[in-house]
């Protein structure tokens, strides 16, 4: 089956999962701000759906935004925004949203404190609750607010950031700043033989092990810091455990990773061919789960391979 | 002064008096309640007496079905008709580590409910690091075991949610955010790896339901939760969704630096029971550690189930006289039963 074929019919089948609101939930009713955002990005890049049809859930996406401007992970949590903000305004970006929304998250991203910014915080990290090791000096941002900070939410915040800086009036020392502190805590949480798992890398002196999904977005927030030891060490470790992984949706992120960083690590350019063959291989057995999430992944994934890579941020 | 006056100055005397005495009254009865323990306001949930069984096992294998339908057989459980939702404990995988309940004992536990007549039996959970939760099933080997047995799975971190207020409020949370699935069946059985925990001291069949809250609202690790408190969190909970039996893998467990770091340790035990805290309790005895010291299984004592093994019947195998204790970290030596 030719690459074409193959990611029409996850398209297809990616728009079928729609709820009957129009927009899409983790396999459940419930709409979601996550895989919303991801399957308007996959479907966007080809025109295998009419802007009017998405429009419709742009809007619907954009109905869920508060009025600080943050997004709920949910549709019906009405408490404070999420982690999701960033992945919303990627999406509302890249689709045409409304530009003043789209400022309005990336402000509250920039306002976004995790617990590491207060030194009351720092000071008790340091002498109390240190048995994760870490620097909370250097902090980036939390899966909900008045937490402390973990990778991926980080990521999703410094791929916003990066490709929407433009688009912030304010002082642009202080966003500069805000992506080093971020890019910062992410080289101090990375695992110690390479890549990245949640945000703990070393816990009662014992090392843990990196994941390919949080390897993978850190990757892609970091692309401009290719050169630091601990980025080069984790696209060896990607190249190395992805293409045996069984996950299609790791799999998708570890090649959109993969295809951002070819460019300037032009090594990784057979990797991304093998695990572009990898993917094709698992969606074609029939026990790998298909929610909306993992379709767009894959989707994403395969256009990443062809130079359209949404999570991309400019060099 | 006159008598009117008089009568004026001492019906104020009389008021004044009243509402400082009523301010007064309604001071020291808030300093009184913060005083008490917070399971004086709780209801009484312990049973006049739980039961327990532990089973010798000496390792995975088929034979673990007889094994585990046999045990379930002794509480004499009334499950016919009645949806079951086996909520094991699943981080990721480690090659070689004991980190994950077994999935040939969740099959086993399928298998023994379904034979038992229940409705349906599905496995859920959501694990607290690992996002890809697909991968998680496949490199445990449960992926296998759910589709040799037709079963059906759900990632409790992706679930139609649900807010529902916490009945304890151990945490301060007024509410939590939970799955649909874990909300609508008949029936939850805790089913954890008997392991040493580097925060809680111990992981067990209360801790494991860390599981059952949604990474969509709380994160990965589910942090909101952890800077409310570990022991906390896990008394609201486990107030909040009723466990109504427990399968421990207790067949290689872990001690020292549990949950993920810990060396294997083989116990040959499962643990049965119809309490999630005399399940926990027994389950610290065989591990040679003091249940007593465990915060979060000191209170629930008090009054979510029974930890006093004077009212806790044992269906199984007698506990043994004498235990080699589980390895812990430097912290937790405290807990350790000389």
């Amino acid at each position: 089956m030719g690459l074409t074929t193959l990611w029409n019919r996850l398209a297809e089948r990616l728009w079928k999962e729609r709820t009957a609101g129009g927009a899409w939930g983790y396999g459940t009713k419930q709409e979601a701000t996550e895989p919303t955002s991801l399957s308007l990005l996959a479907l966007s890049t080809r025109s295998t759906c009419s802007l009017q049809q998405l429009r419709g859930v742009v809007a619907r996406l954009e109905s869920w935004q508060k009025p600080d401007g943050s997004w709920p992970a949910f549709a019906g949590d009405d408490g404070e925004g999420c982690w999701a903000t960033a992945l919303a305004a990627i999406t509302l970006t890249q689709l045409g949203g409304d530009a003043g929304r789209c400022t309005q998250a990336l402000e509250w991203l920039l306002s976004a404190r995790c617990r590491e910014a207060n030194w009351f915080w720092r000071w008790k990290l340091r002498a109390f609750d240190n048995k994760a090791q870490f620097d909370p000096a250097k902090f980036g941002w939390g899966w909900v607010p008045d937490t402390v900070s973990w990778v991926i939410p980080t990521a999703f915040a410094l791929i916003a950031l990066q490709q929407l800086e433009s688009r912030l009036d304010g002082d642009r020392r202080q966003i500069d700043a805000r992506i080093s502190l971020g890019t910062a805590m992410l080289l101090d949480r990375a695992c110690v033989g390479g890549g990245w798992n949640a945000g703990n890398k070393v816990v009662y002196q014992a090392p843990l092990q990196p994941h390919i999904e949080a390897t993978a977005l850190a990757l892609l927030a970091m692309r401009r810091y290719l050169g630091e030891r601990q980025a080069r060490q984790a696209l060896e470790w990607l190249a190395v455990v992805a293409p045996s992984c069984a996950s299609p949706y790791s799999v998708g992120w570890a090649l959109l990773a993969l295809a951002a960083c070819r460019r300037a690590s032009p090594g990784f350019r057979d990797s991304v061919a093998r695990m572009s063959d990898q993917l094709t291989a698992l969606l074609a057995g029939a026990r790998a789960p298909f929610d909306a999430c993992t379709l767009a992944v894959c989707c994403l994934a395969f256009d990443a391979t062809e130079g359209r890579n949404v999570f991309e941020v400019p060099s | 002064m006159s008598s009117k006056s008089r009568h004026e100055l001492s019906s104020m005397e009389r008021r004044r008096f009243v509402t400082t005495a009523i301010a007064a009254g309604a001071g020291l009865g808030i300093a009184g309640a913060q005083l008490l323990p917070r399971h004086a306001f709780l209801k009484d949930r312990r049973q006049k007496k739980s039961r327990v069984a532990v089973v010798s096992a000496a390792g995975y294998s088929d034979r673990l079905d007889e094994l585990v339908l046999e045990a379930l057989r002794l509480f004499r459980l009334d499950i016919k008709g009645k949806s079951v939702l086996l909520k094991p404990n699943l981080v990721e995988h480690a090659p070689g580590s004991a980190i994950n309940t077994h999935p040939t004992v969740i099959g086993a536990a399928a298998g023994a409910f379904l034979r038992l007549g229940a409705r349906g039996v599905v496995v859920a959970e959501g694990p607290g690091h690992e996002r890809d939760t697909y991968l998680v099933l496949v490199e445990t080997g449960l992926e296998e075991q759910l589709r040799t047995r037709k079963l059906r799975f759900v990632d409790l971190n992706r679930d139609e949610l649900t807010r529902r207020r916490t009945c304890a409020r151990y945490t301060g949370l007024d509410h939590l955010w939970l799955p649909q699935t874990v909300l609508q069946v008949d029936f939850i059985v805790s089913m954890p790896k008997v392991k040493t925990h580097h925060w809680a001291g111990v992981t067990l069949s209360m801790k494991n339901m860390f599981g059952v809250i949604p990474g969509v609202a709380y994160g990965w690790p589910k942090n909101v939760l952890h800077w409310s408190g570990i022991h906390e969190s896990i008394l609201d909970i486990c107030s909040t969704v009723p466990i109504h039996f427990v399968i421990a893998d207790g067949i290689v467990a872990m001690e020292g630096n549990g949950p993920l770091n810990g060396t294997p340790r083989h116990l040959g035990k499962l643990i049965l029971a119809d309490d999630p805290v005399a399940a926990d309790f027994t389950c610290c005895r065989l591990m040679g550690l003091r249940p007593d010291r465990v915060p979060h299984l000191a209170t629930a004592a008090h009054w979510l189930g029974n930890g006093d093994a004077s009212r806790i019947e044992q269906l199984g195998e007698v506990l043994p006289a004498r235990v080699r204790p589980f390895a812990v970290l430097p912290e937790f030596t405290g807990l350790v039963d000389i």
